[in-house]
């Protein structure tokens, strides 16, 4: 009797840790969709042609890229790149110390809009005060990372970090900071596809 | 011995004593090296002031040229005068979120220097922007420069004695573990040394017990083997009381037989004549004596007669008379006559109440006549 239950207790303890360590090994998948709230819908669809901006360009794409509207550059007013699906997300901005809700457009949509090529393994993102950084462009295609345009619900002025800025889902994803504050980088200008 | 062990438990006393303070140093040490990283990184060390000076001196370009007549830099102007802002606030933000005013006051005053003239920059080209007004805020421009640069010299300098605390908490840390390490290496042999003392006299006390409950199991041994040979002297003695005890008995059976055999002598006479004399009462078990004594002495004398002297028999009774009859058919049997003699009145009354003498039984008076007559009829 003794013997038994010491035996059932043992396979129990071992049973506890195998599933213990297959859930610690295991990747929790997070549903990129779901980390965001979508604000409005995408007026142009993947694939439909940019029109060149009459107004201010804020952006500009170039290099591996599929479209173009200016050259071979792809430009982009405040106006043409809402027209792109804009989300939000929420979360506490390290450089602010407070939480803020940011708006803007998934930098994955913007790279389906200029049929970035497959091959393209970098952007090269460059500031209004040229400051860049290279960043691994699966980074930006596998989390649902975001080019703010609004910060709770309002323009980003230059000199609030605006009008352009990467912002990370550090809401969602463990993400270390040390890693990933030189590529979290506003007054975005432009984006070489490398 | 007593006095080592004592030295040796208070180096061992001494020595975590000093393990604990350097315990205490490490963490200061981890600390102050954990304060110190703060100045490397991309925020902490130079990089805020660096770009803040960077961005007022494209300001001061630009305004230059403004100001030397060149068109159609408003709009670059105002791009370079947010981005100086942008700096500005981002710096702010910096210090307003790090907690902790990591600044010299120097570093501190220049900044808000900085914060104040653009203020009045920014106020003084918000609707305005032409060669002389832009011109007028070159002196402005100059100062904030000046401050920024006094700003990254400080900072630079913060830096500097970071990373100078930084090897020197390093060397601090180092020395630190090394004296742990020292530590370490003279605590192990005592602990070693005293835990062994320990071990041994724990080892000793337990042989001591041993030693003990051997001797006590020796002296049970003893005692028991002691024990033994009493229990065996006592059977030896039993046994001997035993035998003398069986030897009395039989000693006391054959003085028995003795006694019973000397009861009724028989006394031999001439010509294979003997006698037997009878005294007392006769009764059926003495009688039985008197046939087995007589049985055994007529066939061993080859006895032809046997005088049964009776003249000190007072009485006989009816069963002893019946015993008395067989005796005589006994000693008839043998070959050997029986006669009575010496029979009293008494005696006589109840041998012919029995009917012993119709049997032809020879009976005398007294002995003299019973030998005479029975001597002639063997010869």
């Amino acid at each position: 009797m003794g013997r038994s239950l010491h035996t059932g207790f043992r396979l129990l303890m071992v049973t506890m840790v195998v599933l213990g360590s297959l859930v610690a090994c295991g990747e929790t998948t997070i549903d990129p969709a779901s980390t965001y709230k979508v604000i409005t819908p995408a007026s142009i669809k993947a694939g439909e042609a940019i029109p060149a901006p009459n107004s201010e360009v804020i952006l500009s794409l170039s290099g591996l890229i599929g479209q173009t509207n200016n050259a071979q550059q792809l430009d982009f007013s405040m106006e043409t790149l809402e027209q792109l699906d804009v989300v939000e997300y929420t979360l506490e901005d390290p450089f602010l110390g407070r939480t803020v809700t940011y708006q803007g457009v998934l930098i994955s949509s913007i790279f389906e809009a200029a049929k970035v090529t497959e091959g393209a393994k970098t952007v090269k993102a460059v500031a209004l005060n040229d400051y860049s950084v290279d960043i691994p462009i699966d980074e930006l295609r596998t989390m649902p990372v975001i080019l703010a345009t609004r910060i709770d619900g309002e323009r980003m002025a230059v000199a609030d970090k605006g009008p352009l800025e990467i912002v990370f889902p550090y809401h969602a994803y463990k993400l270390e900071h040390e890693k990933y504050v030189g590529m979290w980088i506003w007054q975005l200008r432009s984006m070489e596809i490398k | 011995m007593q006095p080592r062990r004592w030295i040796h438990r208070l180096v061992l006393a001494g020595t975590s004593l000093i393990f604990l303070v350097l315990l205490v140093l490490l963490g200061f040490n981890l600390q102050t090296l954990g304060m110190a990283t703060r100045f490397f990184t991309l925020d902490g060390g130079i990089w805020n002031p660096t770009q803040l000076e960077r961005e007022i001196l494209r300001l001061r370009v630009i305004a230059n040229e403004i100001s030397m007549g060149t068109p159609n830099l408003g709009n670059e102007f105002v791009l370079r005068r947010n981005l100086v802002g942008s700096r500005i606030n981002v710096l702010s933000d910096f210090y307003r979120v790090e907690h902790e005013d990591q600044r010299s006051m120097l570093e501190r005053s220049s900044f808000e220097v900085i914060k104040r003239e653009f203020f009045t920059l920014e106020n003084q080209t918000r609707f305005n922007i032409s060669d002389h007004s832009v011109q007028a805020l070159i002196p402005v421009l100059v100062n904030m420069e000046s401050n920024a640069r006094v700003m990254v010299n400080e900072r630079r300098q913060i830096v500097d004695r970071a990373s100078q605390f930084q090897r020197q908490s390093l060397e601090r840390l180092r020395v630190t573990l090394l004296f742990m390490l020292g530590g370490i290496l003279i605590q192990v042999p005592i602990f070693f040394l005293l835990t062994r003392r320990r071990f041994d006299t724990t080892l000793q006390k337990a042989y001591s017990t041993l030693q003990e409950r051997s001797t006590a199991l020796e002296q049970s041994q003893r005692e028991l083997a002691s024990s033994h040979t009493h229990a065996q002297q006592q059977n030896e003695a039993l046994q001997k009381t035993l035998a003398d005890l069986e030897h009395s008995m039989a000693e006391r059976s054959a003085l028995q037989t003795t006694v019973q055999q000397m009861q009724f002598p028989i006394i031999p006479l001439r010509n294979r004549m003997a006698i037997m004399p009878v005294i007392g009462n006769l009764s059926a078990e003495r009688i039985k004596i008197a046939t087995d004594s007589a049985g055994h002495y007529v066939e061993a004398k080859r006895i032809k007669i046997l005088l049964f002297d009776i003249t000190g028999v007072s009485a006989i009774d009816q069963a002893a008379a019946a015993s008395m009859q067989q005796l005589l058919q006994m000693l008839r049997l043998l070959g050997c006559e029986p006669v009575l003699v010496g029979v009293t009145p008494a005696v006589a009354e109840e041998l012919v109440h029995t009917g012993l003498i119709q049997q032809n039984l020879q009976t005398y008076a007294n002995l003299q006549q019973a030998i005479e007559v029975t001597a002639k009829t063997i010869e």
